[in-house]
């Protein structure tokens, strides 16, 4: 495959294929126009850090502290629940996940949900793999078909910023363009629709200054001719609402 | 801190924009250039090392793949710079196990480069590239006049392979409508309602890869002929 350099910066090149397809790629000193084989293209991989470096005296103290934790407590360690995320095909499912992505809990909530993870391990899986595999689950088992949309909802904002760009980018890859794909906060999402749906209530407050007396008002009876407590010179316009 | 913090922040503003993560770079190269001249063990320069160029292209996927999670960021950077080195060298060993140009292949001591015409015609190849150097930045401009600039391209670009053969048929469909890009010419606006009729493409879909669209399209009109010849597997595509 030959690459046609269609742009160079300082830090990278964009290159053209045969095939019509644009990339970026390194700049190994490329001149615009020129032809090249074999470039070093930009990959976003994901790499996780497995460890990092650490003082001999922060090592130390951790290993101490792992010491007597383990001496005091005598009790395996629990996953440390970082975030909940809920995965809505029309099967619904969710998974608990730790700091690092791992998800160490799946549990379906409606019968479709049920079927969808049936047989399904999760076991050392991070949320994105987990995801994944459980929309091509759902596009076998014919949950998810073209024109139709997938919701993650995730429950807190640390969660939402952790997870929810990496999953935006890898799922966005692996579906279809036809299906929609929202990624959202627990719960903003059902808010916005109800807001939608229901008429705004607009309630003003009467000022009422403190300190002042009162004054008494009678008690009107109750008008049943219709009328409202508007007069003529209200800025309603029957004609030229903003309400359709 | 308040350094560690400046430097996340450009990083975030980095991560959509190539250009950013452009100037980023610029101002952490002598940190690039120390960890890839740890990794070379000798002092590299800008232009001439492909290990410098490799290092750049790491920290900027350092860039797009960031989160918090992932620790201090010029860590996870050198981590990232380091791997890519490794995948270099692995790659470079498998390319050292070919033959060699260098290498004799008579008694005389002819070396294979010696004896093998390279088919180059530098005069001709001069002119090739400058016309194609004409074309490139003729594209450029024209794609500017539809707001729409490379690097918007490459990030438009599909990647996922039915997507991608969604945009060739609207391509096969809309090169051989002169009217389609006539209109896109003039109008400086891709008939999206139109192509989705003709096509059974949705209009979700070539609204979602307009600018790649735009700019393949642009190059069918006249005047791209090294482009369009360039591109040529995706014509066979486009032809069937």
């Amino acid at each position: 495959m030959t690459y046609l350099v269609m742009e160079t910066k300082f830090s990278y090149v964009i290159l053209l294929d045969e095939n019509g397809k644009f990339f970026y790629g390194a700049n190994l000193g490329y001149e615009l126009g020129q032809k090249i084989e074999d470039p070093i293209l930009l990959e976003v991989k994901k790499i996780k850090m497995l460890f990092k470096p650490i003082s001999i005296f922060a090592g130390t103290l951790a290993l101490a502290c792992a010491l007597l934790l383990f001496l005091n407590t005598q009790r395996t360690m629990a996953p440390v629940l970082f975030s909940k995320i809920y995965l809505t095909i029309n099967p619904e499912v969710v998974m608990s996940v730790d700091e690092d992505g791992t998800v160490f809990a799946l549990e379906a909530i409606d019968d479709d949900g049920r079927i969808l993870i049936d047989g399904y391990d999760h076991e050392n899986k991070d949320e994105v793999t987990v995801t994944k595999e459980l929309i091509n689950r759902a596009s076998e088992l014919s949950f998810l078909k073209e024109g139709m949309s997938i919701i993650i909802e995730i429950d807190n904002d640390e969660g939402l910023k952790a997870f929810g760009p990496e999953l935006r980018q890898a799922i966005d890859q692996e579906i279809d363009d036809s299906i929609d794909l929202k990624i959202v906060k627990r719960g903003t999402l059902v808010e916005e629709e109800v807001v939608q749906e229901e008429i705004p209530v607009i309630i003003e407050e009467t000022y009422v200054p403190k300190k002042t007396v009162t004054p008494i008002i009678e008690e009107k009876p109750i008008i049943e001719n219709n009328d409202s407590d508007y007069n003529d010179s209200s800025d309603y316009d029957e004609n030229n609402s903003d309400y359709d | 801190m308040g350094e560690v913090h400046i430097l996340l922040e450009r990083v975030f503003k980095a991560k959509d924009d190539i250009d950013v993560a452009d100037e980023l770079i610029r101002d952490y190269l002598p940190f690039i250039r120390l960890e890839c001249a740890k990794f070379a063990k000798r002092e590299l320069q800008y232009g001439k090392d492909d290990e410098l160029a490799i290092g750049m292209l790491a920290f900027h996927e350092a860039i797009r793949s960031y989160s918090y999670l992932k620790g201090a960021f010029l860590k996870y950077a050198a981590l990232l710079i380091k791997s890519r080195l490794i995948d270099h060298v692995r790659k470079e060993k498998k390319h050292m196990e070919h033959v060699s140009l260098d290498e004799t292949i008579d008694e005389k001591g002819h070396a294979l480069h010696e004896v093998l015409d390279d088919g180059r015609r530098p005069q001709a190849d001069m002119m090739h590239l400058n016309a194609t150097k004409e074309e490139i930045v003729e594209l450029q401009l024209q794609l500017k006049e539809f707001g729409v600039s490379l690097k918007d391209v490459v990030d438009n670009c599909p990647s996922q392979k039915k997507t991608y053969e969604k945009c060739l048929k609207v391509i096969a469909y809309a090169k051989n409508e002169s009217s389609i890009l006539d209109d896109l010419l003039r109008t400086k606006r891709l008939p999206i309602k139109r192509l989705a009729d003709d096509t059974g493409v949705s209009i979700k879909t070539i609204e979602r890869h307009r600018r790649y669209l735009v700019s393949m399209l642009v190059a069918y009109t006249n005047g791209y002929e090294i482009i369009r010849d360039h591109v040529s597997l995706m014509i066979k595509g486009v032809n069937k």
